[in-house]
């Protein structure tokens, strides 16, 4: 009895130490600099999107203007600084949901988004593969190539754009035609990022699986994409994106408002006359839910080190 | 082979390219499936245009676009010939998706746009079709002459007038009792209701909007163009206009600073503006519970004629593809008549061309409805003239000049005259140079003949090598083909065309002219390059020339520079704080990436109006912590400011996490063998994390320079070049040339310039990284 | 199982001298052979030629009685343990293990039980479910060495597989490889710039350098009669002291010694003379008609029952592996002999071995 009576009594002092070291480490940690920046960046990073969601939760079209004496204290001017609405109200969200078939495009908006996932990473993989594992004439020009696209002023590309996707594919309203252009937007990020990622796997796993009679399909599968993840979720990530926000292709290739993506539908809000920043804020709140779910969800991988340890060993 | 590749990676590519490869390619596999995937993604229903079906574009939504669509559904059950389908598009793509549409036979039969595109598209043809044949006498009886009259170019029908919309005077009932008569009134009754300590204002509007100012330039009766159609900005009645709004602004002070249709709104709403010029658009967005009338604007003391707003009228246009003109003259009919008016107006809140709507009793009891209509016999439509479209934006700067004081209105407007004559010459030059029948020159041929012939013989000459490099190669190149197919039709071809367009003299006016007869060679390079206008004026009154391609080019160097080294250096610091274990530090991740999940839209936006002078944050912080509030787009280097903030807080995210994942894959032991040998915090950082960061980083900042150099959201959004376009860089000014001043070719040899700076600067950042790496 | 035979074998790659300008080589049906040399020899190249991870550009490689030349890696039946071990990261060793065999689309139930035998045999049997970066550096060899065995392929390729391991842990891996090998008898090939792991577990040795060959033959062989001065200087720790000398016609000398030879008139003038250092003795104890030398000591390195002295004459050093008997110190002055027998002499030109048909050392010593 008392030996286990003795045990017991250990096991919990090892425990509460344990949590007393735990509760030091956080308190040390709440106050080291490192935290202290991480709160101030924060901070600075929150504090514009308060206002985004202040405005949408506000239920008007913009927010109120601070109104303030000329006597009022140092507290209540900071306090007219804090992004809070002067009432909660959902009702730019109903707005939003119910005007409009909001529900539609944003479904819309996941399909398209998912296919220039899809594709772009499709393409942008056996791309980068290549660059990466391959030395061939071209190889260098080949890259710069894929820069290229980024530099030349997209706002000029719409007119041949529409010319070959409408007239000569005949992918006008199609979400074909919108996928396609969108994977390729995105493509020369994707070839980069991905080959560089690709360029610190080591040779020897491809080459010991090669060995084992593994064809380069099963290799390209089984080891080089499941090793690649955190690179393949960035770029993934970076195509739905490119996809999920553009607007402009979007309102002009599709002739049909049942095909509209979202971005197009939020658009709507915004005119010369009168935009409804109300609206406009609580539908890309709602725009940007699905992005920050799958930031959450993929966050683990964006800054993935998963080969470090166990390959270079 | 490359001249870096060390022997390991040559025995890699050749273990790649030699071993033969048995299985499907895993590309081609991944493509196969994608392709599958994708076909259904095609085969999707596409509402296939029957053709007996009438399209119909328009840009309306809410109340209106609802009672528009009752309109149309009604009539689709009124008749059994012709079926309606609308489609209505947001504002910020109309123009664009119908200049890309239509001249190509595509888009709508009939679409509703403002009437003050008419002459530009009549001009360039393919885009509007004349309707005098279809139109009776009868049916142009509905509308008044004025707003006929704004339908009309050259002589020729276009369209009929739909709605119209003009600015009037919006006043609190609660401060105002009733509206004021002349504009003396006005100011006596604004100046009691300004208090600018406390926020409030007299009057508020959106006066350097030059839509807003045409009710004072209106009524000293000149208006931008003489009697002939010529420019006249600098007329005396023009500068009289300015030196007006002058004395409102500055002596006055009756007017709030930095005005947008939002604040004015919000000011009204708030009961902190007595007084509003604003059009019919703004009532739905005043609050309910404020006690509102709308009245004519005053007489002008100062011009002896009443305040003339300018009337924008949306007219319904037919498409000259449209296969069934009749039909699609009835629907135009229809949605012009009487009970369709009514409609508009009661569920839809228009004001209709048709003016019989406001006889009716429902529209007879709309206060509001009545003013706005009685407003339109004083007011001017705006001119439908080809240049108009030219004005808008230089107006608009120097609208913003001259309040703030920053030019004269008499020399303001001389030195518009002569910035708008210019870009209105270039376009009737490229536009008479059309008219007479000109073929390419005999030497671009030649140049062309030349060069692919060279090509030809130096393939043929390097056949073997190049069928060896497939040969051996075959396995990588087949890799990336799909992507550089995809690449060579959706990038390379639009560049192709980009290119061609820059040796011609496209315009607006001249597009869809035969290719031949808009060759202008290299004259678009030349003028570009040879742009050595630094200076207005002499002598201690000269100022830099902002629109001066080299001054944009530093602008836009100084831009990239500034913005990529403050992003990298900020992630790099937000990196380091995050690579080791904090508390929260999932949380400040998660955080720290939000910017980049938002459209940049929206934030660039808050961030503009987290900037404005007299109602932003930022400086309503400044003044607790006791500084004096900043006029951030007044100088050259605050509305910098402004712009470098919101984008390097946009590009933070990005930066970040590639930093970071790059900070993992350093090996721990690294920094554990440089605490050993006694290295120093800030010598681990320059002898370890730097050089090992530094094949994440360099692609990073390559990426990242080509972006930020080609960053337009963010400028113009934001700043929007302010002041007067000191502060556009390239793309934001090709952008301008192209689409405010109409000359798509200049445009597009401006876009070559940057993409070949671009290119010139990737390469040297390769070779130097390269060079960097080799000496390693 | 099968022998491995390059017949001119030549690795060039485009735009460079050849790496391996053409190699003969037969390996044995069964046999351990080691291929060692000093690093870029051509060794690994050879290794990864056999693997097919090199294409041959020139000559033919059988494996058994199959031209392999044009036979993806895959389909040769070989297994490689890598210098890094490459095993897979993402997934647990067992599935490590597995991959190959599931390749080959083996039934489950017999991977399971392959993949248990060699983890017995590894002892590996706890760490089955484990990832690679949960493992030492010892236990992720053993698993890349597990995951070649259980392949059961006709030939083992080691590419320096011990290099990353520390000392204790490379000679208990060296057993275990050696063990392996006995039971199973598989073909091997084994890289290695470790003249020591090439003796201990080489059955052959093959000497590369610079993509020649230098001499194929038993350790013992390598040891007592090397073909050349590198193979002589390659093998044996402390490598054998080549000492250049002038041939006198009738003796070969330097500052350190004078030795009479017979036989050397046909030869060239300059000379380079082996010399063991195992084989110097104290000249006390030595036989009379041994040559001796004196030399000043430069340092000595006590290994416990015996100890490596360094003798420094001018120019010349020599090295001598010495029964621990007395102490020595830096700076005396000792006299040693040799047995005339063990002299090796080489051609300095070619620096190929010398046969002498008499014996060496049948003159009268001096000195």
């Amino acid at each position: 009895m008392s030996h286990s009576r003795i045990v017991t009594d250990t096991w919990i002092a090892a425990g509460k130490s344990g949590a007393a070291a735990r509760i030091k480490r956080v308190v040390g940690d709440i106050f080291s600099w490192r935290f202290a920046l991480l709160l101030f960046a924060g901070a600075v990073v929150v504090y514009p999107l308060l206002w985004v969601v202040s405005l949408a939760f506000s239920g008007q079209q913009s927010l109120q203007l601070v109104a303030l004496p000329d006597d009022a204290g140092f507290w209540r001017q900071l306090a007219a600084l804090v992004p809070l609405p002067q009432q909660w109200s959902l009702e730019n969200f109903r707005a939003v949901l119910t005007e409009q078939p909001f529900m539609r495009w944003l479904l819309n908006s996941l399909v398209v988004s998912l296919s220039t996932t899809l594709v772009g990473l499709a393409l942008s993989c056996s791309a980068a593969y290549a660059f990466s594992r391959f030395r061939f004439p071209g190889r260098d020009r080949g890259l710069v190539l894929f820069l290229i696209s980024q530099m030349f002023p997209a706002v000029l590309m719409l007119i041949p754009l529409y010319v070959i996707v409408v007239q000569w594919l005949g992918l006008g309203n199609s979400w074909l035609g919108l996928v396609l252009v969108y994977a390729i937007t995105a493509l020369p990020f994707c070839v980069w990022m991905l080959k560089g990622y690709f360029d610190t796997l080591p040779y020897e796993i491809e080459e010991s699986a090669l060995l084992e009679g593994a064809s380069r399909l099963t290799i390209f599968y089984r080891i080089i994409l499941p090793l690649a993840r955190p690179a393949i979720a960035v770029t993934g990530l970076f195509s739905f994106m490119t996809a999920w926000n553009e607007f402009i292709l979007a309102s002009i290739f599709m002739d049909d408002e049942a095909l509209y993506t979202v971005p197009v539908g939020l658009r709507f809000f915004v005119s010369d006359y009168a935009s409804e920043w109300g609206y406009f804020a609580a539908g890309a709140i709602l725009v940007s839910l699905p992005v920050i779910a799958l930031f959450l969800a993929l966050q683990r991988f964006l800054v993935s080190g998963l080969s470090a340890g166990a390959v270079k060993g | 082979m490359t001249g870096t590749a060390s022997g390991r990676d040559l025995t890699d590519g050749e273990l790649q390219c030699k071993s033969p490869v048995r299985g499907r390619l895993p590309a081609g596999h991944l493509l196969l499936t994608v392709l599958f995937f994708l076909l259904g993604l095609a085969t999707q229903p596409v509402a296939a245009q029957q053709s007996d079906e009438l399209l119909l574009w328009h840009g309306y939504r809410g109340e209106e676009r609802q009672a528009l669509e009752q309109l149309l559904e009604q009539y689709n059950r009124s008749q059994r010939e012709t079926r309606v389908r609308a489609l209505a598009v947001p504002f910020g793509s109309f123009a664009d998706k119908l200049s890309a549409a239509v001249p190509r036979g595509q888009g709508p039969d009939l679409f509703i746009f403002g009437h003050d595109r008419i002459g530009g598209w009549a001009r360039a043809g393919n885009t509007v079709a004349p309707v005098d044949d279809l139109v009776s006498a009868e049916t142009l009886r509905r509308f008044p002459a004025s707003l006929v009259e704004a339908m009309r170019f050259e002589g020729r029908l276009y369209g009929l007038p739909f709605n119209f919309k003009s600015t009037a005077l919006i006043y609190n009932r609660a401060l105002v009792e009733s509206p004021p008569e002349t504009t003396d009134e006005l100011v006596a009754l604004a100046r009691r209701h300004t208090d600018r300590q406390r926020g409030r204002f007299g009057l508020a509007y959106n006066y350097t909007e030059p839509f807003f100012h045409g009710a004072l330039l209106n009524s000293f009766g000149s208006g931008p163009f003489d009697r002939s159609g010529r420019l006249a900005l600098d007329s005396d009645g023009n500068i009289r206009s300015l030196e007006q709004l002058l004395g409102w602004v500055r002596d006055e002070r009756i007017l709030p600073e930095e005005p947008n249709s939002t604040l004015v709104t919000n000011l009204f709403n708030q009961g902190r503006a007595a007084m509003v010029i604003s059009g019919p658009w703004m009532l739905g967005e005043i609050s309910p519970d404020m006690d509102y009338g709308v009245a004519p604007l005053p007489y002008n003391n100062t011009s002896g004629a009443p305040l003339a707003p300018w009337t924008a009228v949306e007219g319904i246009f037919l498409s000259p593809w449209s296969q069934d003109r009749q039909a699609a003259y009835g629907l135009m009919r229809y949605l012009t008549g009487e009970a369709a008016g009514l409609r508009m107006a009661v569920a839809g809140g228009q004001l209709p061309a048709n003016l019989a709507v406001f006889s009716h009793p429902e529209v007879m009891a709309d206060a509001s409805a009545q003013a706005f209509r009685r407003q339109l016999d004083t007011a001017v439509a705006i001119p439908n003239l080809p240049q108009m479209t030219l004005l808008w934006k230089p107006l608009e700067n120097a609208l913003k000049k001259v309040v703030k004081g920053a030019a004269r209105p008499a020399e303001e407007m001389q030195r518009l005259q002569g910035e708008v004559q210019r870009d209105v010459a270039a376009l009737e030059l490229a536009q008479q140079r059309s008219d007479t029948p000109r073929s390419v020159p005999g030497w671009v041929w030649l140049v062309i003949a030349l060069c692919l012939s060279g090509l030809a013989v130096e393939l043929w000459r390097r056949r073997q090598r190049i069928a060896a490099s497939w040969r051996t190669h075959r396995t990588a190149y087949l890799y990336i083909l799909p992507a550089m197919l995809g690449m060579l039709l959706l990038v390379f071809f639009p560049l192709l065309y980009g290119l061609l367009l820059s040796f011609t003299d496209t315009t607006l006016l001249n597009e869809n002219t035969p290719f031949a007869t808009r060759w202008l060679g290299l004259d678009n390079y030349a003028s570009i390059l040879g742009d050595w206008n630094l200076w207005y004026g002499e002598g201690d009154g000269r100022s830099i020339n902002y629109d001066n391609f080299y001054w944009t080019l530093l602008v836009t160097i100084a831009w990239t520079a500034s913005n990529v080294i403050l992003a990298v250096g900020l992630a790099l610091v937000l990196a380091l704080a995050l690579d080791r274990p904090i508390f929260g530090r999932t949380w400040f991740r998660v955080l720290l990436i939000l910017p980049w999940a938002i459209p940049n839209y929206i934030t660039a936006l808050v961030w503009k109006g987290m900037f404005h002078p007299q109602f932003g944050v930022i400086n309503q912080a400044l003044q607790v912590v006791g500084l004096a509030p900043v006029a951030w787009f007044d100088s050259v280097g605050t509305s910098f400011f402004t712009g470098l903030v919101t984008n390097v807080w946009l590009s933070i995210p990005f930066m970040m996490v590639v930093i970071l994942g790059g900070l993992q894959s350093i090996p721990r032991d690294l920094y554990e063998a440089a605490r050993v040998e006694g290295a120093s915090r800030w010598i681990q950082f320059r002898r370890i994390t730097l050089p090992l960061l530094k094949p994440v980083l360099v692609p990073a900042v390559i990426l990242s320079v080509v972006w930020t150099f080609n960053m337009f959201n963010v400028i113009y959004l934001v700043s929007d070049g302010a002041p007067a376009g000191a502060n556009d860089i390239l793309i934001t000014r090709a952008f301008r040339i192209g689409f405010e001043k109409y000359q798509y070719a200049y445009a597009a040899a401006y876009s070559m310039v940057i993409l070949v700076l671009l290119l010139c600067y990737a390469m040297w950042q390769m070779r130097v990284s390269r060079t960097l790496e080799a000496g390693r | 199982m099968a022998g491995i035979e390059f017949k001119r074998v030549v690795k060039q790659y485009p735009g460079s001298q050849p790496t391996v300008p053409g190699l003969d080589l037969c390996v044995r049906d069964g046999e351990f052979m080691v291929l060692v040399g000093p690093s870029g020899c051509g060794k690994s190249t050879t290794l990864r030629m056999i693997a097919g991870l090199e294409s041959v550009s020139g000559g033919e490689l059988w494996i058994g009685d199959r031209l392999v030349n044009d036979v993806v890696p895959g389909e040769r039946d070989v297994a490689m343990v890598f210098q890094n071990y490459a095993l897979y990261p993402h997934m647990t060793v067992f599935e490590n293990m597995a991959f190959g065999l599931r390749v080959r689309r083996e039934p489950e139930a017999v991977i399971r039980e392959k993949i248990e035998r060699a983890a017995q045999t590894l002892g590996l049997a706890d760490l089955l479910g484990r990832k690679p970066g949960q493992l030492s550096g010892g236990q992720c060899q053993r698993v890349a060495l597990g995951r070649a065995m259980v392949r059961d392929p006709q030939v083992f390729l080691f590419d320096e597989p011990l290099s990353n391991l520390d000392a204790e842990l490379r000679v208990q891996m060296r057993a275990n490889i050696a063990r392996l090998h006995r039971e199973f008898a598989t073909t091997s090939v084994y890289v290695t710039h470790d003249q020591v792991e090439a003796m201990t577990l080489g059955q052959r040795i093959a000497i590369l350098n610079a993509g020649e060959l230098m001499q194929v033959g038993t350790p013992m062989e390598l040891y007592n009669d090397p073909d050349n001065v590198f193979v002589a200087g390659f093998m044996g720790s402390p490598p054998m002291n080549i000492i250049p000398v002038r041939n006198g016609g009738e003796r070969a000398s330097n500052r350190l010694l004078d030795l009479p030879l017979a036989g050397l008139s046909g030869l060239g003038g300059e000379l380079l003379l082996g010399l063991r250092p195992e084989k110097l003795e104290y000249a006390a104890a030595a036989p009379d008609h041994w040559p001796r030398l004196r030399a000043a000591i430069e340092m000595v390195e006590t290994l416990g029952a015996e100890m490596l002295v360094h003798l420094g004459v001018g120019e010349e050093r020599l090295v001598a592996r010495l029964p621990g008997l007395r102490p020595l110190a830096a700076g005396e002055t000792i006299e040693l002999a040799f047995d005339p027998q063990a002299v090796y002499l080489f051609d300095a030109g070619s620096r190929q071995r010398i046969r002498l048909s008499q014996p060496v050392g049948h003159a009268e010593p001096v000195l």
